[in-house]
């Protein structure tokens, strides 16, 4: 097994990545922190080429994507050829469609489509995955024989052609343990998004990984386990400038044996 | 090591505890539910505290424990002594702090002011536990509240009620912090994490997405004497969701 590796998702710093210019200086300070690879998610007004361009020169590979299931259904070739470009072999769905967020049927409806979609980007070295959030913790059935729609995502559809990019943050927020997940999700996980959890005047906020109340020395144990290959530093919101937040997370992971 | 007893905190049913009548039929239906110990809180009927145990005792419900705030031993040590005594219990929870922790973060100060309620109160027989939330895993001098809470305080004299769906909504590993406490916890309280429209959503245990195999599994080898169903919002149906809540810990080996 190889040691997982240090990664960020560019949506972190996503108002620094909307022209060229600003994402070529953007690259540079997260390769400077220390960042080998990065997740292409938020980046605008920049062409895949250039993007493409733009990592390589920075020694930054693309580890992995978010594409919307919606860009797929319109147009699968150029989604692929963009992946194909960027030497990506994991691209995550980062978020259920609204139409699929309305009962059971619909979220098994969702694991079938996103199955769909994972089937045929397999054969092209693709391997899909889904992101979560917290709305996924909805139940449906009645009392303890009620399942969550994440349950249902994962249950539902082909576990070759849907894998795990489970989020440690929103699991929590949830109410759901990151490493029970973590563990479902074994052999199954390509990539993981970390983030972590805080108190600030009594509200749950995020924080920079490391810095907050999740319990890290067991979900890295536990990453680790699970085959996990990407480490994938995520704060949609951080406290101050996107880029101290990304170097305290690389830091923090840095400090517990990853590079 | 004695298997753990499936308590009930009232303050669940607190809607239904407002006049003498109401709290008589509400320990009935408790009892009818299966359920055998209860914790105190939440009473809001006018009722003595020879009262509240006699109409305990004849449903058939042990008072294994209560809570109450600090103030009440400030005020009136002896008093508050009596009251336990009189429900017969030798356990006493502090469910919220005083109001400076949540203005100043001064966890130092609570845990010394608790470890000195614990001795006195451990010298009349009777154990002092906190109850938390989530607003005590923020961090004051780079340090959570609850931790300094228990660092300081002295195992002896202050026990942890965790209440493990506030752990889990404070960010820290409900199993993590059982497993800190062990030997530490008499009472835990149990409630259940769900999301309902994007948000948190309070369910009776068993209906939610914490993972009750493995907390359940680490309470009991903690040494958790009563898993305390506690859920402070029912949304309407009281008794429906203590009722499930019981059922659920009874399908999981408890009674």
């Amino acid at each position: 097994m190889t040691s997982p590796f240090i990664a960020i998702n560019c949506y972190t710093i996503r108002d620094t990545c909307t022209n060229m210019k600003d994402f070529s200086e953007s690259m540079k300070k997260l390769a400077k922190i220390g960042y080998s690879a990065v997740q292409i998610s938020g980046v605008k007004n920049v062409t895949p080429l250039e993007i493409k361009q733009i990592c390589q020169d920075n020694d930054l590979k693309i580890c992995a994507a978010h594409i919307s299931m919606n860009l797929f259904e319109e147009n699968f070739s150029r989604e692929v050829d963009k992946l194909h470009l960027w030497e990506c072999q994991a691209v995550a769905l980062p978020v259920a469609p609204e139409k699929y967020r309305k009962n059971e049927s619909s979220w098994i409806q969702f694991a079938k489509d996103a199955s769909a979609i994972g089937k045929q980007l397999a054969p092209k070295g693709i391997t899909l995955c889904y992101h979560n959030h917290s709305f996924e913790f909805v139940r449906f059935g009645s009392g303890a024989a009620s399942r969550n729609a994440l349950d249902i995502i994962y249950d539902e559809s082909e576990p070759e052609f849907l894998q795990g990019e489970i989020d440690t943050y929103w699991i929590q927020h949830g109410g759901g343990s990151p490493v029970a997940y973590i563990n479902k999700l074994a052999g199954r996980q390509p990539i993981i998004h970390f983030k972590d959890m805080v108190i600030r005047d009594g509200q749950q906020t995020m924080t920079e990984v490391g810095e907050g109340n999740l319990d890290w020395p067991a979900i890295i144990k536990t990453t680790v386990e699970a085959g996990v290959e990407a480490l994938i530093v995520e704060q949609d919101i951080c406290p101050g400038d996107p880029f101290e937040s990304a170097q305290i997370s690389y830091n923090n992971i840095a400090s517990w044996g990853f590079k | 090591m004695t298997k753990p007893i499936i308590g009930l905190q009232i303050y669940s049913i607190r809607d239904h505890l407002k006049t003498k009548e109401d709290f008589i039929t509400s320990m009935k239906k408790v009892a009818e539910i299966g359920y055998t110990t209860i914790e105190i809180a939440g009473v809001g009927a006018d009722l003595s505290d020879e009262e509240i145990k006699q109409i305990c005792d004849k449903a058939g419900l042990k008072i294994i424990s209560a809570h109450l705030m600090k103030d009440l031993f400030d005020a009136d040590f002896e008093g508050t002594v009596q009251k336990l005594k009189t429900w017969g219990t030798g356990l006493v929870t502090m469910p919220v702090p005083p109001a400076y922790v949540r203005e100043n973060g001064e966890y130092e100060k609570f845990a010394q002011e608790s470890n000195q309620l614990g001795a006195k109160l451990a010298s009349e027989g009777i154990t002092l536990s906190y109850h938390n939330h989530s607003f005590e895993f923020q961090k004051f001098d780079g340090k959570l509240g609850i931790e300094t809470l228990y660092e300081i305080a002295d195992p002896d004299n202050l026990k942890a009620q965790l209440d493990v769906c506030w752990v889990q909504r404070g960010g820290g590993s409900v199993v993590a912090y059982i497993e800190k406490y062990t030997g530490r916890m008499p009472t835990i309280h149990f409630k259940d994490h769900s999301i309902v429209d994007n948000d948190f959503y309070m369910t009776p245990v068993g209906e939610g997405n914490l993972d009750w195999p493995n907390i359940i599994k680490a309470a009991e080898a903690a040494g958790a004497q009563y898993f305390i169903v506690e859920q402070d919002d029912t949304h309407g149906d009281a008794f429906g969701a203590i009722a499930s809540s019981y059922n659920f810990l009874k399908s999981m080996g408890y009674e």
